[in-house]
């Protein structure tokens, strides 16, 4: 699903904030890429997403090599097979529930299909909560809500960025099931970056990234 | 869920925002379409008025006065020519047609204007009900005379003296009216016609000696006369010949409302450039509320870009905030220039003066909009462009 090839990612030339010789995640794996902060988790979730485009190597996700697409069919490409769920979750807070995931499909490019969309969010419980505007959802509500538009285009791969973090340890339990459950049911590969260590139990396979850029290990 | 209805719900969740945009816009239109309608308006009924008429003669005084006068019947008249001038003037192998018209009288502020039949035919004058005079003392109505007095044929009614409404009354001598014109948006629907030996009875009824009679006729004066040209070679001899030969005025009504157009002009044309003052202040507010969303935004770009919109889907909903704004302002500012229009129309109405109305609206008015678009369109310029650029990435890792 995920292949990462001699990748090199700086900002600066010689200034490597990732370097990654080899990586490979297959479809339906988790993964959870751990480290301190600075070390180049989000880099590394930003070069899968195609947010940012290796300085060298190869980044291959689902077959396609990310830096061979245009920006533009980039985008499209992440919409489609790509589900994010980010810290905090963030919902765009003018749109309900439902219109969040109908936006998803929307901007991707995919036809707006709403009963596949109450669907999404009826099996993460929170489909009575579909017509609420975000500033209106529970903490919990929103977090189902920003999965539920994740997976809401069928991705093959969810990346998750920090959803655990600010969270109490019952909440943390709770999202990190959801993810671990709703994820193979929807046949997607996993990858949460954290640096929380609660999650370590949680999900064996870890790819550890330092500060040392030469240091991945997974 | 597409970019209408997501820009659409931004505009909805900051509604003063959105409020204060729409109305910077609407003023302006509304200023600018303002000044278009009743320019228009007016230079219509005004070129309407004056067709047909190629010279007005009259006594000496302002060449404008005259105009207003003879034309329009918005002024008061610059004095009275004898008679037996304009007579002599008629037979000019120049002058193809003259009209007479006596004025002096009104009846409730409306003119009563003695001339000939032929003063309907300039304007096209229909009958509603009865028919043109045929003696002295019977009267046609203009329409609006016949609405705002209520009378009708067989009505009677006696005229004051002077052109304004509160003048002595002729108590002795009644008019009967035979006739009620139609409608035709011109001054004809504000005037009181009679023909002419009736202004010159009222004057002078009482007077019943023969030998007094016999001077006051050979005294007898019109106030204006409506020329008509024979040849277009006359209004290059004809005009001076007037203003040096004789002790009368001509005027030309092409020239005198070109004049007249030139002087209000300069009025339209600054509330024309205060609507555009308006509208660029519009266009500031529109950019600076954009930009401001940029900021805002910024996440919620992100977001959306994570989701696979494109950097070009970014721009565009952002430009689409800015023309749905400029659509709903410019069509407000429409009906805000009509409104502005509707409160001079019945003001003018107030007055008797030219008959504007507030309630036509011609397509060409939708080019109105264009101003707004283009205004919103380059104050949304910059903010999509630089939408459209955002690095995603670092956004994203900055709240992380």
């Amino acid at each position: 699903m995920i292949r990462f090839e001699q990748v090199r990612f700086g900002y600066r030339d010689g200034e490597d904030v990732l370097s990654l010789s080899a990586f490979d995640l297959d479809a339906r794996d988790n993964i959870l890429v751990v480290g301190p902060s600075g070390c180049g988790k989000t880099t590394f979730l930003h070069l899968v997403a195609g947010l940012l485009v290796p300085t060298a190597g190869r980044v291959i996700v689902d077959g396609q090599d990310l830096a061979a697409l245009s920006p533009a069919a980039r985008d499209r490409f992440r919409g489609r097979h790509i589900g994010i769920v980010l810290q905090q979750f963030h919902l765009l807070p003018t749109l309900t529930a439902l219109q969040n995931l109908l936006v998803a499909q929307s901007v991707a490019g995919l036809p707006v299909d709403r009963a596949w969309a109450h669907g999404m969010l009826e099996a993460l419980g929170v489909n009575e909560r579909a017509s609420a505007l975000p500033h209106e959802l529970s903490v919990g509500q929103q977090q189902r809500v920003a999965i539920a538009r994740a997976l809401v285009n069928r991705p093959k791969l969810l990346l998750a960025d920090e959803p655990t973090s600010n969270l109490d340890d019952e909440s943390c339990a709770q999202v990190i099931d959801l993810l671990l459950n709703v994820t193979p049911q929807h046949g997607a590969a996993l990858v949460v970056a954290t640096h929380d260590s609660r999650l370590k139990s949680r999900i064996p396979r870890q790819l550890v990234l330092s500060r040392h850029a030469s240091g991945a290990r997974a | 869920m597409n970019l209408v209805q997501l820009a659409w719900s931004y505009l909805r969740a900051r509604p003063l925002g959105t409020l204060l945009n729409v109305l910077l816009l609407a003023l302006g239109v509304g200023t600018i379409g303002f000044v278009l309608i009743v320019d228009g308006q007016i230079g219509e009924r005004l070129n309407r008025d004056a067709k047909g008429i190629d010279l007005v003669v009259g006594a000496k005084g302002s060449p404008i006065q005259l105009i207003l006068t003879g034309i329009f019947h918005l002024d008061a008249p610059t004095g009275n020519i004898p008679l037996k001038s304009a007579e002599e003037l008629a037979k000019n192998p120049l002058i193809r047609h003259v009209i007479p018209l006596s004025l002096g009288d009104s009846f409730r502020g409306f003119r009563i204007v003695g001339t000939t039949p032929d003063y309907l035919g300039l304007y096209d004058g229909t009958f509603a009900s009865g028919q043109i005079w045929t003696d002295r003392m019977q009267a046609v109505l203009g329409a609006s005379v016949a609405a705002k007095a209520g009378l009708g044929v067989g009505g009677r009614f006696v005229g004051s003296h002077g052109l304004a409404e509160g003048g002595a009354v002729h108590a002795d001598s009644v008019y009967t009216v035979v006739g009620v014109l139609n409608p035709t948006g011109t001054v004809l629907d504000r005037l009181v016609l009679v023909n002419t030996e009736s202004v010159w009875f009222v004057h002078e009824g009482k007077i019943t000696d023969p030998e007094e009679l016999k001077v006051i006729a050979g005294e007898r004066e019109v106030t204006v006369l409506l020329v008509q040209y024979a040849t277009p070679l006359a209004a290059v001899s004809l005009p001076r010949m007037i203003n040096k030969e004789t002790n009368m005025q001509a005027a030309s009504p092409a020239y005198e409302t070109a004049r007249l157009f030139r002087m209000i002009g300069v009025g339209a044309d600054v509330i024309r450039a205060f609507g555009g003052v308006v509208l660029a202040t519009a266009a500031l507010s529109l950019f600076i509320a954009l930009y401001h969303a940029l900021n805002e935004r910024a996440y919620d770009i992100a977001v959306l870009r994570t989701l696979g919109a494109r950097p070009l889907s970014i721009a565009t909903m952002l430009l689409l905030e800015a023309l749905m704004l400029a659509l709903i302002g410019g069509i407000l500012g429409l009906v805000l220039a009509h409104g502005l229009v509707a409160i001079l129309a019945w003001w003018m109405a107030q007055q008797d003066s030219l008959s504007i109305t507030a309630w036509t609206a011609s397509p060409t008015e939708l080019w109105l909009l264009v101003p707004a678009l283009i205004a919103a369109m380059l104050a949304a310029l910059l903010p999509c462009w630089r939408a459209a650029r955002s690095n995603i990435s670092a956004t994203l890792a900055r709240r992380n």
